[in-house]
């Protein structure tokens, strides 16, 4: 399952026990300042940072989940970068005729098609680094310290524990309806689909049931108590992404004429 | 109630609808310090016996008595209850809720509020108790079935309980790990756990248990010893029950050569005995090696120079001694039934070397006692090394 092939990234990380809220702001700030910059300098910056975390965040282990999603993600980016190229006016570098339909890429178009590029790619490997290296239960609890109720958070944990479990189930739904010639056809696939979504839901309350039972017998006291918990968010951890976000300004700031071409 | 029961019930009586009985008017004990197989086909009503049993289900009519007091259902006779008796539920998904497998097996302790020291202390018990102490920071959801099982049962026994209660817990294991898990009980009951599972299998019945309780469509149908149940053949096939094979072999040797039918064989060692008596001038003998007594286990055979001869077969009893062999610092040649594969070959005169916990020195005792017991067969028994203080806390 791709989900597992995240979640064993997650366990692995050396970034595991940092604390979740502090990888998180490092990750926005590092987003922020991608976004903020007008030059590609900064996105280019944290694009190379990004990499560097990610690369080490997943101990150089590369899920085919990963590379499929960061060649779709760069693939979508490069398409629309090559859009807004063509489609922002300015000083014409090149123009040439596709059929009928005539073509011209602008200095301020080529620019910009950098830049967004660079953005992109640089938010989306810093997304990754972040999802490769905190799972979502240690997230949820962590966004406690900032006040997320913990009724949610303890039912945000149990719906992703779940989740795993409903998926299997899914998955063997599945088989089980293609040894049946389930999916054979259009008709019978959508019948056998709308069947496993049906399925699917009166499982879920099934799961509701046992797992509620299975609290009981466990002494549940209205509380999940965590052995431990993830590391708590210290000033350190709230001044070091501030630093980077001040550096990235001023560094934008200094690269602000810097454009490709 | 009779003081040794440790659970009992009196006209138990449940439904889940209202209307048809999942389990009705069920009067039985289970007896303190022995182990309790309930038989019954599916849809017996076992799970909803053992749900009793843990205080989740409250009967519409009838009693339930936790050591001969009854239960009740406020908040803090539940968590004394859930304390000593944990119950492991059939699919391990159910019960599994953490992220983390250290995470999961803690749930139990921390929710008695015990201390952080104890916590960790019990966690890293129970997971040595079944082998998953490797695993201890892994996701949940990346175990395998058995493996859930483990961690499912973990989480049981970091409560320390005093009734260990398993719902059908040897369904969906491979052989390997139903031994283990049988063999595990074995070693909790030694401690002075009582161990109650529920099962189809006849054969676990008659070899594994000390007493059982037969529930068929909700109804208990019989409440005795293994071997009383199976003699009662009117009753075995309104159950669509066949005896055990070691049973119907003992009963085909009583009805064609007229041999007692008593005392019952259980395992292979005494219908062997039974089936075909040797004579042996020198009987040979088991020398127990208690691995928690002594460090090196570098080589079979050399453990502190007393074991001489390499060629002795030997064999690991109990989890310590597995892992150990697991990890390769025991050469063994049985991992499995060893004790069984000891005594068979002690009965032909071969002598046995025998890897256990000292923990579980007074049961492999006990079991060479019963044997002499029953068949006549005295079997001398070396102990090499033990700890006399883990002995004396089995004792």
């Amino acid at each position: 399952m791709h989900e597992s092939a995240i979640d064993r990234l997650c366990m692995n990380s050396p970034f595991r026990d940092l604390p979740p809220l502090g990888k998180l702001i490092l990750s926005l700030v590092l987003i922020t300042s991608a976004l903020l910059a007008t030059s590609p300098p900064v996105p280019l910056l944290v694009l190379i940072i990004g990499i560097v975390l990610l690369v080490t965040s997943s101990r150089f282990y590369t899920p085919r989940i990963f590379v499929v999603a960061y060649l779709d993600t760069f693939l979508i980016i490069l398409i629309g970068s090559l859009i807004i190229a063509l489609l922002t006016p300015g000083g014409t570098i090149w123009n040439g005729t596709l059929g009928s339909i005539s073509l011209a890429i602008s200095r301020e178009g080529v620019n910009l098609s950098v830049l967004v590029f660079l953005r992109a790619l640089a938010g989306f490997t810093v997304l990754l680094f972040f999802a490769s290296s905190t799972s979502i239960p240690n997230l949820f609890i962590a966004l406690r310290q900032v006040g997320l109720p913990k009724n949610l958070s303890e039912l945000a944990v149990l719906v992703y524990r779940y989740s795993f479990l409903l998926v299997e189930q899914v998955e063997q739904m599945v088989t089980a309806a293609q040894c049946r010639l389930g999916f054979h056809d259009l008709r019978s696939s959508l019948r056998t689909l709308s069947t496993i979504i049906a399925c699917t839901f009166g499982r879920s309350m099934d799961f509701a049931e046992r797992a509620q039972y299975a609290l009981y017998c466990r002494n549940f006291q209205g509380n999940f108590p965590l052995l431990n918990p993830p590391s708590k968010l210290t000033i350190g951890w709230l001044l070091f992404p501030i630093a980077i976000f001040i550096f990235m300004l001023i560094f934008a700031y200094l690269t602000r004429t810097w454009m490709l071409i | 109630m009779p003081e040794l029961d440790i659970i009992s019930t009196k006209n138990l009586s449940f439904s889940y609808d209202g209307k048809s009985p999942a389990i009705s008017n069920i009067t039985l004990g289970i007896p303190k310090g022995k182990k309790t197989v309930v038989l019954g086909p599916n849809a017996a009503g076992k799970s909803t016996l053992f749900l009793h049993f843990n205080g989740v289900l409250r009967p519409d009519s009838g009693e339930i008595f936790y050591e001969g007091k009854k239960i009740e259902y406020d908040s803090s006779s539940l968590t004394h209850l859930r304390r000593n008796v944990a119950l492991v539920l059939q699919n391990p998904d159910d019960q599994i809720f953490s992220a983390t497998v250290e995470e999961d097996v803690a749930f139990g302790p921390l929710n008695l509020s015990l201390p952080r020291e104890e916590v960790e202390s019990r966690v890293e018990e129970a997971l040595s108790w079944v082998g998953m102490e490797k695993s201890r920071k892994r996701p949940t959801q990346q175990l395998s079935f058995g493996q859930r099982k483990r961690v499912a049962l973990a989480g049981a026994l970091a409560m320390k309980p005093s009734v260990l209660i398993m719902d059908e817990p040897t369904a969906g294991l491979d052989y390997e790990m139903v031994h283990e898990l049988l063999e595990l009980s074995d070693e909790l009951n030694c401690l002075g756990v009582t161990v109650v599972i529920s099962t189809h299998d006849v054969e676990t019945t008659y070899e594994w248990a000390d007493e059982v309780r037969v529930l068929k469509s909700g109804n208990l149908m019989f409440s005795g010893r293994p071997e009383e149940f199976f003699e009662q053949g009117e009753l075995l096939h309104d159950l669509g029950l066949m005896p055990p094979l070691a049973f119907q072999l003992n009963q085909q040797l009583h009805w064609r050569i007229g041999r007692p039918e008593r005392p019952f064989p259980k395992n292979i060692v005494e219908l062997s005995q039974k089936c075909f008596p040797i004579d042996m001038p020198k009987l040979g003998k088991i020398r127990i090696v208690c691995v928690d007594k002594v460090e090196d286990f570098e080589v079979e055979g050399r453990t502190n120079g007393k074991l001489s001869p390499t060629h002795m077969s030997s064999g690991v009893y109990g989890a310590k001694a597995r892992r150990l062999a697991n990890e390769g610092k025991l050469d063994v040649h049985y991992r499995y039934h060893s004790l069984e594969h000891g005594l068979l070959l002690s009965s032909l005169g071969q002598d046995f070397v025998l890897y256990t916990d000292s923990l579980l020195l007074n049961l492999v005792k006990s079991c060479v006692k019963e044997l002499e017991e029953r068949t006549g067969l005295h079997i001398e028994v070396e102990v090499v090394a033990a700890d006399q203080e883990n002995e004396q806390k089995a004792t």
